[in-house]
């Protein structure tokens, strides 16, 4: 192993650190990234990033999400994907029906079929993959029920109107479940899992589109 | 209602106007403070802390998109808290690295801009861990606290971190000579 590279490393590090003197304020900051500040006060911010872990993490964050603004206007919808044509179809079905005009069993005395047993709520685990600080420190803990459900909520930097491909990967790297071609306007996205499909263990979920790919690792205990 | 009622400094914007706006916002507001803090309880905290800030300042929107501004709010207070969560320190670290491959003041200005080019061609996670590890010596909790990740997981961006840099570095020096 070389270890020059790593001297310089360490070295240069430090004398980064020290150039960039103090941590600009959250109103540089947010000049910063709005683009609102001046030539200077912009280079001063980068020179004190090249050395400062923790401005150039939370610029980081910051600017990742720069996109939901974006995702709070109003964005073009083609015109065949409006609701509005989804709430008409179901009128134009439903209103057949309404006036009669459909089939109705009008035997007297007919016996009603027994009502089946009302559908019991699966119980399901909600697990949010991007809340780090949390799950880091405790797995939650699978249901019990074979047929209940894991539903994964995660939110990022996602654009509004571009399409993502998810996927559920576990410790081996291998797909265990794959959601491709989903969009969201605010940057929060949700996949039901059927619980079946994971045991205890660590996985990553994986989110791809737009020429971005993020990791976000979480673990679940039985 | 629409974000353009507020865009008017003249109109003065009324409670029921600001409930609207938080209603429409509380979302997107939330969604950002999760994503920068990687906490859902604190997310909800500041997103809350965020809209009471907006509330008592709302005096100041010099009008524009309302859902723009209370963002920034929210990116502020996210920034503000993600700073506090590390305990500051009063100055970087004495330079008590290994010896400089070089004593001049220029070329260790130079050597400085030569790694900080090729830091910037490495993951951010690994970036920052390799910066808060070196030149600030936080220890691995005080990194995985800050990063929101396990302490095994700042040990993994630290080697594979040191490991790309020296890649990239060896490939650079190859195409200098």
């Amino acid at each position: 192993m070389n270890a020059e590279p790593d001297r310089h490393l360490v070295g240069a590090l430090r004398t980064l650190r020290r150039a960039g003197g103090e941590c600009p304020s959250t109103e540089a900051l947010e000049r910063y990234l709005s683009g609102d500040g001046s030539a200077q006060e912009s280079q001063q911010i980068r020179d004190h990033i090249a050395g400062c872990g923790v401005c150039d993490w939370v610029i980081e964050r910051a600017r990742g999400f720069s996109g939901a603004e974006n995702g709070s206007e109003k964005t073009r919808v083609p015109w065949f994907r409006r609701p509005v044509l989804a709430y008409a179809l179901a009128a134009l079905l439903a209103y057949p029906a309404y006036l009669g005009i459909s089939d109705r069993d009008t035997r007297v005395g007919r016996t009603l079929p027994p009502a089946a047993a009302p559908a019991g709520l699966q119980p399901a685990l909600l697990v949010d993959v991007g809340a780090v600080r949390a799950v880091a420190h405790s797995a939650p803990r699978l249901p019990r029920e074979p047929d209940s459900v894991v539903l994964l909520t995660v939110v990022l930097p996602a654009r509004a109107g571009v399409s993502y491909d998810l996927a559920v990967l576990d410790a081996t790297g291998r797909v265990v479940a794959d959601r491709p071609g989903l969009g969201s306007d605010t940057g929060e996205f949700s996949v039901a899992l059927p619980r079946r499909l994971l045991r205890a263990g660590t996985y990553t979920l994986r989110v791809e589109g737009d020429r971005q790919r993020f990791h976000f690792p979480f673990t679940l205990a039985e | 209602m629409d974000d353009a009622l507020l865009d008017e400094p003249s109109v003065a914007p009324t409670e029921d106007c600001f409930a609207e706006m938080f209603r429409r916002n509380r979302r997107a507001v939330l969604n950002r403070c999760r994503w920068m803090l990687g906490d859902s309880t604190a997310a909800e905290d500041l997103a809350q802390e965020t809209f009471a800030v907006a509330f008592a300042k709302i005096h100041l929107f010099q009008g524009g998109v309302f859902s723009n501004w209370v963002l920034q709010i929210a990116r502020n207070q996210c920034i503000n808290y993600l700073r506090a969560s590390l305990r500051a320190r009063e100055a970087p670290l004495p330079d008590d690295a290994p010896a400089a491959l070089t004593n001049h003041p220029a070329d260790e200005m130079a050597v400085a801009g030569q790694v900080r080019s090729v830091l910037e061609r490495l993951p951010a996670e690994q970036r920052a861990a390799l910066k808060l590890f070196y030149a600030d010596g936080y220890s691995y909790k005080e990194i995985g606290r800050f990063l929101g990740c396990s302490e095994k997981r700042v040990k993994s961006n630290l080697q594979n971190g040191r490991k790309r840099f020296r890649a990239i570095w060896e490939e650079c020096e190859k195409g200098a000579r």
